[in-house]
């Protein structure tokens, strides 16, 4: 039980008085000195609810006394009422920096003293119990914060696990090797990451460069609702037929705005930037807007790069697999249309990485 | 002797005293403590050694027992001597300041002793 009052004065006639004047409210501990109340405090200091402190005193003055109190984060846990026949200002303003509560003058009168400790201990309780109340209710909203993060987490894996399962959809009814979507999704990240390294202009950070790299695999959701006599026609297409694969854009938005709902915003608005534009070109001659530069979002324009990439090193029925050389050669000879001059710089310092993941994703599927 | 009459004789404040203690017993009682103290003995033996911070110490305690027992002369006699000595040796001859306290000190004293009588008579 908190409930002793340490007091400290060399004098054991100060002691005396000090102690007749509290017994009624306190059970009472008593130091003649600096050294020994700095001893009763270290090993009673759960018990002490108040410290009367004299200033003038051998071994150690009260002064020294409340330093070392500030040392070892005592003054804290309880009040410290200097009592002293020190009368000067600047004494009185010395104690109270140092940390005292209040500083009581001989001769004192004994019901004022009583009425102060009390009121210094009611404070110090108060302030207790506040910064307790404090510490509590800061506990309950750190594992408010965390189950928030846990939730977060659980509908970014949700995220993750819809936009996969979407991908192979489209992969499967698109007839493709099954590793495309990984690739574009590898490359994009690459891409994206050197982006965030070097031009600063396009604002992106880590959770973008993630978010980009999951939403890529959705550019071809699209191709879903084109017809298998289309999709899958092995031989050269007609200009009406390349028509109808160009609106694979524009269906895929179609898809995802009716799946609106299960999106985050930012995971939602990335795909559909990169299923409308992924087809776009820097000098205006893609589709479906025929945007030019910047006008294409970033996310767009780095799975453009991407896709075009892994089409181009990829064996199809009607056309064979180029190198990683030739597909780079290609892209930065703007013969699959024309890119982003940055982006081309960042391929180019990209492009080890982009042939290694294209060896290592083909071995896994081999 | 009353407490009263021992307060003028002294040249203390009877007036003081109860009014912060309230109660005669409780003066008593603390004044018949007070012969017992050390400090005044402890002063004259500081003093004559020449060590000031024992010395300011008990010149000190002197004064602030005498504060609150409201014996404003001896209280005072002790202050004069503690401002000299508070930061170090003396700048002056403190062996008047020592006789006045100790003149003061000898009559509070003998004084308590009187009433001390008068209290058991």
């Amino acid at each position: 039980m908190k409930n002793y009052a340490l007091i400290v004065d060399d004098v054991d006639f100060n002691r005396d008085m000090l102690s007749m004047m509290l017994e009624d409210d306190f059970s009472i501990l008593e130091a003649e000195d600096g050294e020994q109340a700095m001893s009763i405090m270290l090993e009673r200091m759960d018990d002490i609810s108040v410290l009367l402190l004299d200033l003038v005193m051998p071994k150690l003055s009260g002064m020294d006394v409340l330093h070392l109190m500030k040392e070892k984060n005592l003054l804290d846990r309880f009040p410290v009422l200097i009592i002293t026949g020190e009368s000067s200002a600047e004494i009185e303003e010395q104690c109270l920096e140092a940390g005292s509560s209040d500083f009581v003058k001989k001769p004192f009168n004994p019901a004022v003293v009583r009425q102060r400790v009390k009121n210094a201990v009611a404070l110090y309780t108060y302030r207790f119990h506040l910064e307790e109340k404090v510490a509590e209710q800061t506990a309950q909203l750190l594992q408010q914060a965390e189950a928030l993060k846990e939730k977060n987490l659980q509908l970014e894996q949700m995220n993750e696990s819809t936009i996969e399962l979407l991908s192979d959809v489209v992969e499967m009814r698109n007839m493709e090797s099954g590793t495309h979507v990984r690739r574009v999704k590898g490359f994009s990240r690459i891409l994206a990451s050197d982006i965030m390294e070097n031009y600063p202009e396009y604002g992106l950070d880590e959770h973008l460069v993630d978010t980009i790299s999951m939403a890529s695999s959705m550019h071809d959701i699209g191709k879903i609702m084109i017809s298998d006599s289309v999709l899958l026609k092995p031989g050269k297409l007609t200009p009406d037929e390349f028509g109808i694969i160009k609106t694979h854009t524009l269906r895929g938005c179609d898809v995802l705005q009716r799946s609106k709902h299960m999106w985050e915003d930012d995971y939602y608005t990335l795909c559909w930037q990169i299923c409308r534009h992924h087809h776009e070109k820097w000098d205006g001659r893609g589709y479906p807007d025929a945007l030019s530069g910047d006008d294409i979002p970033i996310a767009a324009q780095i799975v453009s790069i991407a896709d075009c990439f892994d089409a181009l090193t990829t064996e199809r029925v009607y056309k064979k697999a180029f190198t990683p050389d030739e597909a780079y050669n290609m892209i930065m000879n703007n013969e699959c249309g024309v890119f982003n001059p940055k982006l081309k710089e960042s391929f180019t310092r990209c492009k080890e990485q982009f042939a290694a993941l294209a060896q290592e994703l083909r071995a896994v599927c081999n | 002797m009353t407490l009263k009459e021992f307060y003028t004789s002294v040249g203390g404040s009877y007036d003081d005293v109860m009014n912060r203690l309230r109660m005669e017993k409780l003066v008593y009682k603390f004044l018949f403590k007070f012969p017992a103290a050390t400090d005044y003995s402890d002063l004259v033996n500081a003093v004559n050694n020449a060590e000031w911070p024992d010395a300011f110490r008990f010149s000190h305690n002197l004064k602030g027992v005498g504060l609150n027992l409201s014996l404003d002369k001896m209280a005072q006699a002790a202050s004069v001597l503690c401002e000299e000595i508070r930061n170090g040796p003396p700048s002056v001859d403190v062996a008047p300041m020592m006789r006045d306290i100790t003149a003061e000190y000898d009559h509070v004293i003998s004084q308590i002793n009187l009433l001390k009588e008068s209290v058991e008579a």
